[in-house]
């Protein structure tokens, strides 16, 4: 019965629903219900975080099935969205939440990264009032100017580490008093 | 409640463990063919979600912001058995499910944390496969049932031991 319903939320990815276990069939149905009414109530950040686990990212079908699921979530959240905009009705949370996702957007992990920078794109790009939003275009200056030191950074504060080896010169015999100098002191004959 | 807010945190584990549990408690009793009172049973489940979103609904509680990760993992379980049953927006949402407790859960989908944590060792094994509150006797039965027969609920369970820890 769940996979019925994840199929019919899905149904580009049936091959890879059918690989799924029942639990993994659960997980990504609780992925899909519990963003759903995240980003309905205009809470759209939190979709980055399923994205951070590496055990989750490394299995293939589970994380095309994840994919598709947050295209879905993206997709409709965006339709509300665009809905409630037209009401002049967006959410108070979405500016802080469209930070949240910049930030996620320099995530270190590249998934993550990709999901956030998606998101904020679209978002940005269907609701193009959003840009009036001081806080958020103050974030996106912040972020630039980051990018910025970092780029001057590289050059500036670069460390570069030459190497040389070296031998040491060996060490010089201790003088002695050999029978030989007693012997070079002798004058030759004549 | 609200004179004790250094309580709020082991209260709201204290439910959702109850909460697990309780729905461990229903599929056992559905795979040994007691079914009499599992829509009682899911009734209940339902209102426990009640006092769940009132203790979230505090503005000075925000289990959201750095949780523990037994906080994690307890929310993980609960949105699983909400899954599991239906009590989410889904094609055939459980019939238990009123208007207050569809409102109640969209709140606590707002304060719920991460239910996936970065650090998490083996997540798939650990937190999926081998997780207790999805017994697998359970899932195997509910996987036979088809949209257009619901009465499959009730047929006499398969003859196969749980194979996941309990």
């Amino acid at each position: 019965m769940h996979k019925a319903t994840l199929t019919k939320y899905i149904p580009l990815k049936a091959s890879d629903i059918k690989a799924l276990i029942p639990a993994q069939v659960i997980f990504l149905l609780t992925f899909h219900d519990l963003e759903t009414m995240c980003s309905s109530r205009g809470y759209v950040a939190s979709i980055t975080t399923y994205f951070l686990n590496k055990g989750a990212n490394s299995r293939e079908s589970l994380s095309s099935c994840m994919d598709s699921i947050a295209e879905k979530v993206m997709r409709g959240c965006l339709n509300e969205l665009n809905t409630r905009a037209m009401q002049h009705s967006l959410p108070v949370t979405i500016s802080s939440e469209l930070q949240k996702l910049l930030v996620a957007s320099c995530h270190r992990i590249a998934r993550a990264r990709d999901i956030a920078g998606k998101y904020l794109h679209r978002m940005i790009t269907s609701l193009p009032s959003l840009m009036c939003d001081e806080p958020l275009v103050c974030a996106i200056l912040e972020v630039l100017t980051l990018l910025r030191r970092a780029c001057e950074g590289e050059y500036m504060d670069e460390v570069c580490l030459y190497y040389s080896f070296a031998v040491d010169p060996p060490k010089p015999f201790p003088v002695q008093s050999s029978p030989l100098l007693h012997i070079n002191k002798i004058e030759p004959y004549d | 409640m609200n004179r004790r807010p250094d309580l709020y945190n082991v209260y709201l584990l204290e439910i959702l463990a109850l909460f697990a549990d309780k729905g461990i408690s229903i599929q056992t009793a559905a795979t040994t063919n007691t079914t009499e009172g599992e829509m009682k049973n899911l009734m209940d489940l339902c209102s426990l979600l009640l006092p769940i979103d009132a203790l979230l609904d505090h503005s000075d509680f925000h289990p959201d912001h750095s949780p523990s990760s037994l906080l994690t993992t307890r929310f993980r379980n609960m949105w699983f058995i909400c899954v599991l049953f239906n009590f989410t927006p889904s094609p055939q949402r459980a019939s238990c499910m009123t208007e207050w407790h569809i409102g109640a859960l969209s709140r606590i989908a707002e304060k719920t944390p991460p239910i996936v944590l970065e650090e998490a060792y083996d997540f798939i094994t650990t937190d999926l496969e081998f997780n207790p509150v999805l017994r697998e006797d359970y899932l195997e039965k509910v996987r036979c049932i088809v949209p257009w027969n619901p009465s499959c609920l009730h047929a006499r369970p398969r003859q196969r031991p749980c194979t996941r820890p309990l």
